[in-house]
Parts: structure tokens; C-alpha cells; sequence
């Protein structure tokens, strides 16, 4: 079977129609074979090279295919054994010649294009690495994956915005089996400790069912996918697959890998294969690097536990399926809707949400691994990423079509001389666009290099040592956007100079008198509007990343209600625990480790605790209480942690009501809680909380209310407390996971080392992840905001520059232009104060016009954003003031030097030349 | 050689340095374009790169000027199934490339009478 070529060869193929058709049919399958060998060649060099490799290979087509339209109109001369070398046949010919005009002109100012290529490049570029991060995560088919749009995903959840829910494992057993599937896997995502030789880095994986490389048609590059004995769920052994990048990047592509042991959470497994190249995770396209068989003894994660795997309500895993050859999507949907009816009737208290509401089935087409509202909202936040890049770009195109614009008009008599010669007006605008075509491209070209080198960057990021979970790359989608975003500029800056420049009035012009006299300087002037355009944008872009510092700055002074300095934490993965120990007995060894914690000099206090404040994983339990009746849209569910009695000391949280926790809180005892003041509103709104009775969990156990904590920050700085309760670790001692939290005495970085010691020597292994200080951790719950204020101010600091750059271009070019103006105020008496004086306020008038139009586009965004912002009003005056009179300043300084020549105008000299 | 052949050939020199090359790389045996890419590449250690617009058009004036000979297109050896048109020079070729060959050796000669072979190398 013959393969069907990559779009590229396809392209160029067709591209090769542009060629006469005689020597399409003598060479044309010729060079695209030669086009697809040299591409092939290409795949061993890494990305830049190739990419290098292909725009050489588009030029060479296109400028091939312009020497030979060039020499077939050349027909007539004598050809065959005697023609002329290509490159000597008519080189008179418009378009070569207007390139090499333009190249001299262009090499004549050097500033200018220096100038206009750098704004445009930091556009293009800006604008391609964001596009390229959209082309990654949305548009981008998957690789390594056979037939993609045969994919689909099966979600379980209630009509509305609860539709695309996850399955559990039994009810996927029953509905993979329908006839519209092919085949259909189960799979969860999951962060895993990998360590080999010493080091330890935590990844990205997958925990998948059996059939689940079967289902995408992954070929391995090595080695092989999961056999059936491998992936029984319960019983599945240790073995795991790769990635390809880290097959590269950790084992140098060795392929001696396959076999090898590593460690992965801390227990052996065997390496038996290595994914295909590119070949990511079906959710949200992450950058997953291992892949393991679910349902491993004592392996799971925080979320999944081995009860999840037989229990109907618990809905934690994705489903991937292959639609059947013969069936649609629709088929599917029909027997999956028999199917939940079915579900439904066999297990009634299973197939409900928590207000009674009957589940569904849903089948949705995940071409690019993303259920439909998933995709919907990647979109809209990269999109919402692209309006402030796209707004850089087109700052730099207007700045590029204001020096043009000033460019042409101080050509204006050249234009007049070569028209009045006869030339033809569409020659000069073509010529004149050769140049901003050329600029556009050279810019586009460095634009290129930008795009790569953030997008390595990007890929390098590492969030709190996990490495960024989308892989960022140029491919021809990238580069066909830069070529367009680039062509779109050339034409957006070019066209109307260009018009403009042909159109001169002759006779004037050719009289010298165009740029002293006879210049209208309007006061709402393209060029004006240009100006005014980038000061908006750059206004806009500047209020934004303020308003974003000042919120981490407000959320750095927000009373957390708890003191996060000086504490350490680390992670206990307690299901490793392969030994079959009582709980107690698990207690005993915790509480020996709390001990001998305490034991060391800098160390103040310990405690264990089931999450931490602030932190992304929180869990929540469906809590009851007597003669409390939620409305039916209301959940029951409210987080909770479990904790040791020390722990409120630790964290320096008083307790407002009751008592404590405390030691005699056992097994033995009454069961006990601790709420907070909001749940305690929300189930005894004018009772005394202390004393009554909760009941907690799927088991409803009953628990005493014994204490009301005092208000402190739970899930987010910005948050409406919510109801929240916390229970003793010696009455729940079965917990999958346990943070162990220690005040130091002193430096926090001492305390790290030593924590993970003692772990790993009371434990037999390392803490699961590096100890890190709380404050890290509690960072995390920043990070959004954080993360948009470092993209805007980056952003918002390149559109100032580039509207400085255009304003100073502005300023300059009017002050050139009422040179004569300037001589004749100053002949009759003016101070130099006053024309430097008229020039800046010239430049600021326009400035304020710019902030009058940013002013509310800031608001607006600052509105739209207001959920990330802390602390903040998104209209806050400070802010907008702030950057008002950076702006004016930088206005007033860009218009300093171009008033200062204004003013060195010698009065004599103008009069003269009148 | 006839004398007005000769002429003929002598007229077209001197030949460009990638057409000399070609004709160097076809009189070992016919070769396909990519393989041509592949030999010029080797033979100037990588300072030659041809890519495809520009090196069928050479060929194409290369046929047109009789030097070589387009063949049908046959099957690469060791390739599968992929199918690739020959080239091959014709006796004019390789009487070309001899002529010039010829014409830069009486240069280098020169050169070395003047003793400039080996100054810059030092």
C-alpha cells in the first residue's frame, strides 16, 4: 500500500504547478521526489535545521519557478546547446530588479529597517510561539496515533455542565462492550516519582487498562506495549512503557533500555517499551512521559484508591474507545443511551448524582484527546493569551506603517520625478511594496528564531520540579502562520504608503515645495492615528500587568489566618506499605517518626496532617447533620482533613470555641470533630455547635462535635470560607497519604535535609517528592495570577517600547516637516523653550487620546480577569495613574530629542531658503 | 574529435563549478537526483548544497545542451518500491568535462610556475 505523503510533500507538490508546463512534465515528479528524500534526510537533524531545511527548500522552489516563467517569456532567443547561464537571462526584469533596488535602498537607511525588522520580528515572534503553544494543545492531530478521528471518548454525567463526567471501572466493564466500539480503554493520569541512579524526578504518566495502545494503534518505537497477563486490574504487574523524549533525554537512546529496572514511587519496574515519538496523553495532549498498567497492588494515586476499581461510584477514570469500522458516532450515542437506561434500572442508587438526577452516557469525537469543553476552554484561555501578542503585532505593524508612511513622504519628489518620467503608477506601488514585503519577511525570518527560542524556553519550564506538561514545537502549521501573519503585515503597513507615495502632486513636489509648505499637517492624520493606536494598546497591556503585581503584592500582605514561615513539609506515600500491618501498628511507626522529629534540635514541633492549606489537593466528604435538609441543588460534599492533635499549635491557629484536638481522641473514644464558624452557620445557624453531631462519609459515621476552628484561608486567598471539618488521625488511621509538617527553629533548609533523612531511615524509603517549605507550597495557589503578570508585563513592556519607537518616529518626522514653521516662529521672537514646549505637548496630546481609548480597554480586561485578581479592584486608580504618568514621561522623553532639533533651528538659515 | 565538435564543446566552457561536478559524478555511473545531492555534498565537504528547483533546472539545461541524458525511471536499489529517474552523461558530457578539465590543469599550471600552490596552505 502506497503511504500517503505529510502535508508538506503535498504542498509542495501542488506548488509545483506554478511551474510552466513543460518543464513540469519534464522535471516536476522529479523534484518532488528529491524534495520528499532530502525531507526524509532532514528527520535526523533536530528542528531548527529542518525548519531551516524547508523555507530553503520553498525558496528554491519558488525562485526556480521564477527563472523559468522568466526564460519561457524570454522565447524567441536562440535556446538548446547554445542558451545563456539562467542567471544571465534578463535581469532587467521587473520584480528581480525591484529587489535588488529595494536590498540598496534598504542598505541606505540601516537604522530604519534595522529598526522596522527588530519591531516586527518581536511581534511576529511573540504572536508564533503563542500561536505555536494553540497549534500544540488544539489544533495539532495527535502523533503516534493511527486513524485519530475514529477516536472517541465516553464521559458519564447529568444533562448540563456536568455532562462530560469520568466512569467508574465496572460500569465501563458493561458499556465498552457495545457493538459501535471497536475496542475501548480505561485510563488515569497520575504524577509518579521516577528514580534511577540516584536521581529522582516526578513525571507526568498514565495508568491505563489493558487494551488501551491497541485502542490508539500506538506503535512503539521499541520494545512492545502491555500484554493481557500484564494489565489484570488487581493484579497487574510492575512493567512500564516511555516516552520517546525520555528515551532521549534520561537514557541517551539507549536501546539496551528495554529490560532495565528503574524505580518508579519507589518499587521496581521493568521498562519493556518506548512510545512513539510524539506521542502524548489523550487528555488535553499533556507531555505524559511514563505509561503503566492500572490497577497495581498498593500503586495508585492520591485520587484513585484500590477500592475505586470495584466501587460503581467511584467515577475517576477516563474512557478512549475506536468506533467500530461500520459505526458512526451517532450509532454509539443510540446504544449508549440503551445502555445507561439499563445501568439505571440494575443500579439505582449508583446511577443518580447527589440530588437524584439520573446519569447518562455521552459520546463525544476527541480528535485532539479533549472532550468538547475542555477544548472550548484551552481555546479561550490561549486566545485569551493571543489578544494581548496579537496586540504587540499589530502595534508593531502600525509602527512599521508610520515610519513607511514618513518614509514615503519624504520620497515624495522621487515618486514625482520617476511618474512625470513616464513611469506607470501600479510600478511604483509594486516597488514599494517590494519593500515592505521584504522588511516583513526579514522580520518574519527573525521572528522565527524568537518563536523557537521561547518555545524552548517554554519547554524547559519546570512548575515546582514538574516539567511543563505541553510539548511546544514549530511545525509547518507555525511556519504557515508566521508566513501569513508576515504577508498580512507586509500588506497591512505596505498598501497604504505605497498608495499613498504614487499619488503625489506633481508640480509641487517637483518644485521642492511639498515638505515646507504645502503639507497638510491635519490633526487626525493616519500617521496620528497610528500613534495613538499603539499607545492605547501599549496603555492596556501596562495597566493589565500592574494590576496583576499589585495583586500578588496584596496577597503577600493577606492574613492567612495561619503562620506559613519557617515550616517544612514532606509527603508520605503510605500505600507502599507492602507490609500487611495493622493500622495501629502504622500509627505506632508514625508516631515514632513524630518523635523522634521532635527529638532534634531544629526542630520546634511536628505534626501530620492529610493535606495542607492552600495547596492544589484537597479532599471532601459528604457530611450530614440531624435536622439539616440541603436544597436539592445543594452538594453535601465539604472538605475535610484529618490531623494530629498538635497541629493547630503548629500552624498557629487558636481555636475559637471548645477544645482541641487531643491525645485521649482514639479509636477507643468518642469519635470528634472540629468545624469551622461557616459549617457550623450553615447546619446550627442559631445553636451552639459544640456538642452536636455530624455524619461523616460514605460510612456515615457519627462524629462529636468538640471545638470551632478559628477562620484561616482553606483552598484559595481569594475565597468565601467554606465549610470545613477536621477529624483525628488516630480515630482515621487508614490514609493513603500523610504530609508531614515541621517549625523549625531556625533556616528552613537544614530542617529539608534532615526530614527526608529521618523518613527514609524510620520508613525503609524517601519521602514521595522533594521536602519543600509550606510557603512553596501555599505559592502554588498564586501561580495563575503570577503567571499573568510576568506574561503581561513582558508583553506590555514590548508594546511600550515599540510605541515609543513610533512616537519618537512621529515627533521626528513632524518636527522635520515645520522645520520652516519652527525658523519662522523664532525669526519673530520665539523662545526656544516655547517650540521645544509646542512639540512635547504636540506628543502628549496625543498620548492623552491613547489613554482615553486604553483606559477603558484596561478596565475591561481587568474586569474580565477579575477572579485571578486578589485584593484589587480591577479599577484601581493607583494602577491606572501609575502607568498615566510612566507613559506621559516616556512620551515626553521620546519627544525630547526631536524638540531639541526643533529648537536648534537656526532662523537665519530657514528665511534664506524661503 | 572532429574539429567542429570540439568547437562546440569548447564553447561552452568555462563550465560552472556544480555542472563540472555533475558531470564528475555521472561519468562513475548514472545516479538519480538525490543521489547527486548526496555526492556533490560529499565531494566539496558539505560547501555544495543543491536543493531541487535549482538542480533539475541545471539538469534540464544540461540535457538541453546534450551533455547528459535523462533514462526512464527505474527502481532505487535497497529502497523499497521508491522509483527515481536516471541521469547519464553522453560522450559530448564527458568530452566537456575533459575540456575543461584540461583548461583548469594549464591554469593550475600556471599557478604553480608563479609558485602561489602552497603559499596560502602553509
Amino acid at each position: 500500500m502506497k503511504r500517503r505523503p505529510s502535508p508538506l510533500i503535498r504542498i509542495y507538490g501542488r506548488m509545483i504547478g506554478l511551474y510552466p508546463a513543460d518543464v513540469r512534465t519534464a522535471s516536476g515528479q522529479d523534484m518532488t521526489d528529491l524534495f520528499e528524500d532530502l525531507l526524509q534526510e532532514s528527520q535526523g537533524k533536530n528542528r531548527l535545521e529542518r525548519i531551516f531545511f524547508v523555507v530553503q527548500a520553498f525558496a528554491d522552489l519558488l525562485s526556480g519557478c521564477w527563472k523559468a516563467r522568466r526564460k519561457q517569456s524570454w522565447q524567441g532567443l536562440p535556446t538548446a546547446s547554445d542558451s545563456p547561464p539562467f542567471d544571465k537571462i534578463g535581469s532587467h526584469l521587473m520584480l528581480g530588479h525591484d529587489l535588488r533596488f529595494t536590498v540598496r535602498q534598504l542598505r541606505r537607511s540601516p537604522g530604519f529597517a534595522l529598526v522596522t525588522i527588530l519591531s516586527l520580528a518581536v511581534g511576529i515572534g511573540a504572536t508564533s510561539a503563542i500561536f505555536s503553544a494553540i497549534n500544540s494543545i488544539v489544533l495539532r492531530p495527535p502523533q503516534g496515533v493511527q486513524d485519530p478521528q475514529r477516536l472517541v471518548s465516553v464521559f458519564t454525567g447529568t444533562p448540563g455542565e456536568r455532562l462530560y463526567g469520568l466512569n467508574s471501572l465496572p460500569d465501563f466493564e458493561e458499556f465498552s462492550r457495545i457493538p459501535a466500539l471497536q475496542s475501548a480503554a480505561a485510563f488515569t493520569l497520575d504524577l509518579l516519582d521516577l528514580s534511577r541512579e540516584g536521581s529522582r524526578k516526578t513525571l507526568l504518566a498514565e495508568s491505563v487498562s489493558g487494551s488501551y495502545f491497541q485502542v490508539l494503534g500506538m506503535r512503539p518505537a521499541l520494545g512492545r506495549g502491555f500484554l493481557a497477563d500484564e494489565t489484570k486490574v488487581g493484579d497487574a504487574h510492575r512493567v512500564t512503557l516511555i516516552s520517546h523524549s525520555l528515551w532521549v533525554g534520561e537514557f541517551a537512546q539507549d536501546p539496551s533500555v528495554l529490560g532495565r529496572t528503574v524505580l518508579i514511587n519507589e518499587q521496581p519496574f521493568v521498562i519493556v517499551g518506548v512510545a512513539a515519538p510524539g506521542f502524548v496523553s489523550r487528555v488535553l495532549s499533556l507531555k505524559a512521559d511514563l505509561w503503566v498498567p492500572l490497577g497495581i497492588p498498593g500503586m495508585v494515586s492520591e485520587e484513585v484508591q484500590p477500592k475505586d476499581f470495584s466501587n460503581r461510584r467511584s467515577r475517576q477514570f477516563n474512557v478512549i474507545a475506536r468506533l467500530a469500522p461500520e459505526a458512526s458516532l451517532e450509532q454509539a450515542q443510540a446504544q449508549l443511551k440503551v445502555m445507561a437506561e439499563r445501568l439505571r434500572s440494575t443500579h439505582p442508587a449508583e446511577w443518580q448524582d447527589e440530588s437524584g438526577e439520573p446519569l447518562q452516557l455521552t459520546v463525544a469525537d476527541t480528535d485532539n484527546g479533549m472532550p468538547p469543553k475542555a477544548r472550548k476552554a484551552a481555546a479561550a484561555v490561549l486566545t485569551t493569551l493571543m489578544v494581548p501578542v496579537g496586540l504587540v503585532l499589530l502595534i508593531a505593524c502600525s509602527n512599521v506603517a508610520n515610519m513607511l508612511l514618513a518614509r514615503a513622504t519624504r520620497r515624495h519628489r522621487e515618486m514625482a520625478l520617476r511618474l512625470a518620467l513616464g513611469a506607470g503608477r501600479a510600478r511604483l506601488v509594486s516597488q514599494l511594496l517590494m519593500e515592505s514585503f521584504l522588511l516583513a519577511v526579514a522580520g518574519g525570518s527573525l521572528g522565527i528564531g524568537i518563536a523557537h527560542y521561547a518555545s524552548q524556553q517554554l519547554n524547559r519550564l519546570q512548575l515546582y520540579g514538574i516539567p511543563f506538561p505541553v510539548d511546544i514545537a514549530l511545525d509547518w502549521r507555525v511556519l504557515a502562520f508566521v508566513l501569513a501573519a508576515s504577508l498580512a503585515g507586509g500588506a497591512f503597513f505596505g498598501l497604504i504608503p505605497a498608495l499613498r507615495a504614487s499619488r503625489p502632486d506633481l508640480v509641487p513636489a517637483l518644485k521642492r515645495e511639498y515638505s515646507e509648505g504645502s503639507v497638510r499637517l491635519r490633526r487626525f492624520s493616519l500617521r496620528n492615528f497610528l500613534v495613538v493606536v499603539q499607545v492605547a494598546g501599549s496603555f492596556a497591556m501596562l495597566a493589565g500587568s500592574m494590576l496583576f503585581l499589585r495583586s500578588q503584592q496584596a496577597a503577600g500582605q493577606v492574613d492567612m489566618g495561619f503562620d506559613p514561615e519557617n515550616i517544612v513539609t514532606a509527603r508520605l506515600n503510605l500505600l507502599l506499605d507492602q507490609s500487611e500491618r495493622t493500622a495501629e501498628a502504622k500509627l505506632q511507626q508514625l508516631t515514632a517518626l513524630r518523635q523522634r522529629l521532635q527529638q532534634r534540635p531544629e526542630i520546634e514541633s511536628v505534626s501530620l496532617a492529610g493535606s495542607l492549606p492552600l495547596s492544589l489537593v484537597q479532599r471532601s466528604a459528604e457530611v450530614r447533620a440531624e435536622g439539616f435538609q440541603p436544597d436539592p441543588q445543594e452538594s453535601r460534599e465539604v472538605g475535610f482533613n484529618v490531623v494530629t492533635p498538635g497541629y493547630f499549635d503548629l500552624m498557629r491557629i487558636s481555636i475559637a470555641a471548645g477544645r482541641t484536638l487531643q491525645a485521649g481522641d482514639t479509636l477507643s473514644s468518642t469519635p470528634v470533630a472540629l468545624v469551622n464558624r461557616p459549617l457550623a452557620n450553615r447546619f446550627w445557624p442559631t445553636e451552639n455547635p459544640i456538642g452536636k453531631t455530624l455524619q461523616f462519609g460514605d460510612s456515615r459515621q457519627t462524629l462529636q462535635v468538640v471545638g470551632v476552628v478559628r477562620d484561616h484561608k482553606l483552598r484559595f486567598l481569594n475565597e468565601e470560607q467554606p465549610p470545613h471539618v477536621w477529624i483525628p488521625l488516630a480515630q482515621h488511621p487508614d490514609q493513603p497519604f500523610l504530609m508531614v509538617l515541621a517549625r523549625t527553629h531556625g533556616a528552613e533548609g537544614p530542617a529539608l535535609a534532615l526530614l527526608s533523612q529521618e523518613v527514609e531511615e524510620l520508613m525503609g524509603r524517601p519521602p514521595l517528592l522533594a521536602p519543600a517549605p509550606l510557603r512553596d507550597m501555599i505559592d502554588i495557589s498564586l501561580l495563575p495570577n503570577r503567571l499573568a503578570s510576568s506574561f503581561l508585563g513582558v508583553t506590555g513592556a514590548l508594546a511600550l517600547f515599540l510605541a515609543l519607537v513610533g512616537l519618537h518616529g512621529v515627533v521626528a518626522y513632524t518636527v522635520s516637516l515645520r522645520t520652516r514653521e519652527m525658523g519662522i516662529r523664532m525669526a519673530v521672537g520665539a523662545a526656544k523653550s516655547s517650540v521645544i514646549g509646542l512639540v512635547i505637548r504636540q506628543a502628549l496630546s496625543l498620548t492623552g487620546v491613547g489613554f482615553l481609548i486604553g483606559a477603558p480597554l484596561a478596565m475591561a480586561f481587568g474586569a474580565l480577569a477579575s477572579h485571578l485578581l486578589y485584593g484589587i479592584s480591577p479599577f484601581d486608580p493607583l494602577t491606572f495613574g501609575a502607568v498615566a504618568l510612566a507613559l506621559s514621561t516616556a512620551a515626553a522623553l521620546a519627544s525630547f530629542v526631536p524638540a531639541m532639533r526643533a529648537a536648534s533651528v537656526d532662523p537665519v538659515q530657514t528665511l534664506r531658503f524661503e | 574529435m572532429k574539429k567542429d565538435e570540439l568547437k562546440a564543446v569548447e564553447q561552452l566552457l568555462p563550465l560552472s563549478e556544480v555542472d563540472f561536478l555533475i558531470l564528475l559524478v555521472l561519468a562513475d555511473g548514472d545516479c538519480h537526483g538525490y543521489g547527486m545531492v548526496k555526492e556533490i555534498r560529499q565531494r566539496t565537504d558539505g560547501k555544495t548544497s543543491l536543493l531541487p528547483g535549482n538542480l533539475y533546472a541545471m539538469l534540464r539545461r544540461l540535457e538541453g545542451q546534450g551533455l547528459i541524458e535523462g533514462l526512464d525511471r527505474q527502481a532505487v536499489p535497497g529502497s523499497g518500491d521508491q522509483r527515481r529517474r536516471y541521469f547519464r552523461v553522453t560522450d559530448r558530457g564527458l568530452k566537456a568535462a575533459s575540456a575543461e578539465a584540461i583548461r583548469m590543469k594549464s591554469l593550475v599550471q600556471q599557478a604553480e610556475a608563479r609558485r602561489l600552490i602552497g603559499r596560502t596552505a602553509q
